[in-house]
C-alpha cells in the first residue's frame, strides 16, 4: 500500500511541476477519485508552487563575489607559489647533502685507496741496494759480538738472526722486517739473506764499520 | 583588456579565465539560491565564494572539463545541505522574524517571510528538490542528476515538501 501511495506521490509531484503526461494525469486522478489522502496533496498545494516560482522572480538581491573571489584565488595561488618553492627548496637541499655525503664519501675511499698503496715497490728484474741497512747490520754485529770469538762465520750468523719476537722499536727487526717483504717475492728472500751475510762478514772482518756496505742484489 | 589563453600553455590561467565567466554568469543566481537555504545574506555570500573556488580548484585540475550552472547548483546544494547539517548539530537557531540581515526590507512582507519559513522547516533533500524545481527552474530528471536521485524521487520529495509548507503555513496562519 504504502509502495502504492510512493508511486502516486510521485505522480502528483510531476503534476505539480507541470511535467505529467496525459497518461499520469488520467492514472492519478483515476487514483485520487477513491483516495482522500492523494486528493488531498494537490489542493491548495499549486498557490504555494506558485509563490516558490515567483519569489525567485521577485528577487531584488544582486549580490556581487567576484572580488571575493578573485582575491581568494590569488591567495591560494600564493600559497600554491609558497608550497611548490618550499617543496623544492627541500629537495634541493636533500640532494646537496646527498650528492656532499657521496662525494665525500667517495674521495674519502678513492684517498684511503692512494694511502694504501705500498711506498716503494720491488721489481722482479731490478736491484735492491741495501746500503744502510747493512750498516745497521754492522753496527749491531760490533755492539753485541767479541771479536776475538768471530773467527767462524757461523757465530756471527747465530747472532745477528733476528730473534723470534723482537722488539718493535729495534733496528735489527726493522731491517730484517724488511727483507721479510721479500718472501713475497719469488725466490728473493736467500738472495736477500745472502746478501745480508756477505755484509755481515764484511762487518766481521773489520769490527767498526763507519760507512755502508753499498752492496747490491745480483 | 581582453586576454587570449592557449590551451594547455598555462593551466591558472585558463581556471581564471573560465572561472571569471561563471562568476559573471551566475554569481547572481546562485547567491541567492542559497540564501534560500540558509535564511542568511552574509552566510550566503561565504558559501557563494566557497562554490566559485571549489569550481576554481577543478578548474585548474582539468582545465577543460566543462562545468555547467547545473555544476554549480549542485555544489552549492551540497554546500548548503553541509551547512544546515552542522547548524542542526548544533542545535536550534533564531527564528527567521529575528534575522534583520537576512532579507531587505522590500522583501520582508509577511507572505515571503512565511514562505521562508515554510521552507526553513523542510529536510534538507525535500527543500534542495523544491528549490532546484520550482525556484532555480530545472526539471525533475535534472534536479535528480544534480541531487544523484531518479526525477521520480525528485518529484516525490516535491509532493511531500509541498505537504508540508502547506501544512507549516496554515499552521502559521
Amino acid at each position: 500500500m504504502k509502495r502504492a501511495h510512493d508511486r502516486y506521490e510521485a505522480l502528483a509531484g510531476a503534476l505539480l511541476l507541470g511535467e505529467a503526461t496525459a497518461a499520469e494525469r488520467e492514472t492519478f486522478e483515476a487514483h485520487a477519485a477513491r483516495c482522500a489522502q492523494c486528493a488531498e496533496d494537490l489542493s491548495g498545494v499549486v498557490p504555494l508552487r506558485d509563490a516558490v516560482a515567483a519569489a525567485s522572480a521577485a528577487e531584488v538581491w544582486r549580490p556581487s563575489v567576484s572580488d571575493e573571489v578573485y582575491r581568494s584565488v590569488q591567495a591560494t595561488k600564493v600559497r600554491r607559489r609558497r608550497r611548490i618553492v618550499s617543496t623544492f627548496s627541500y629537495a634541493i637541499a636533500a640532494s646537496v647533502i646527498l650528492n656532499v655525503a657521496f662525494v665525500s664519501g667517495f674521495a674519502g675511499r678513492a684517498l684511503d685507496a692512494l694511502r694504501s698503496l705500498p711506498e716503494y715497490t720491488y721489481s722482479p728484474v731490478g736491484t735492491i741496494t741495501l746500503e744502510h741497512r747493512a750498516a745497521k747490520i754492522a753496527s749491531l754485529v760490533t755492539s753485541q759480538s767479541k771479536p776475538a770469538a768471530r773467527s767462524k762465520p757461523r757465530a756471527f750468523s747465530r747472532a745477528a738472526r733476528p730473534a723470534p719476537n723482537p722488539p718493535a722499536n729495534d733496528s735489527f727487526s726493522d731491517v730484517f722486517s724488511g727483507i721479510a717483504v721479500l718472501e713475497n717475492g719469488s725466490g728473493r728472500r736467500s738472495v736477500a739473506s745472502a746478501q745480508d751475510r756477505r755484509c755481515a762478514e764484511r762487518a766481521e772482518a773489520t769490527p767498526v764499520v763507519p760507512q755502508s756496505c753499498n752492496s747490491q742484489l745480483p | 583588456m581582453e586576454h587570449v589563453y592557449v590551451l594547455g600553455i598555462d593551466k591558472g590561467l585558463e581556471a581564471e579565465a573560465r572561472l571569471e565567466r561563471l562568476v559573471d554568469e551566475h554569481q547572481t543566481k546562485i547567491a541567492r539560491y542559497l540564501r534560500r537555504f540558509v535564511d542568511d545574506r552574509e552566510t550566503a555570500l561565504d558559501l557563494t565564494q566557497d562554490v566559485f573556488l571549489a569550481a576554481f580548484r577543478t578548474l585548474r585540475a582539468d582545465p577543460a572539463r566543462p562545468l555547467t550552472a547545473g555544476w554549480l547548483y549542485k555544489t552549492a546544494t551540497n554546500h548548503a545541505i553541509s551547512l544546515l547539517r552542522r547548524r542542526k548539530r548544533r542545535g536550534p537557531t533564531l527564528p527567521l522574524e529575528e534575522v534583520g540581515s537576512s532579507f531587505r526590507l522590500d522583501e520582508r512582507s509577511a507572505e515571503s517571510l512565511d514562505l521562508q519559513h515554510a521552507l526553513a522547516q523542510l529536510p534538507s533533500e525535500q527543500l534542495a528538490s523544491v528549490m532546484l524545481t520550482t525556484y532555480a527552474g530545472y526539471s525533475s530528471a535534472e534536479a535528480g542528476l544534480i541531487l544523484g536521485m531518479s526525477g521520480d524521487a525528485v518529484r516525490q520529495r516535491v509532493c511531500r515538501a509541498m505537504r508540508s509548507m502547506r501544512a507549516a503555513l496554515g499552521a502559521a496562519g
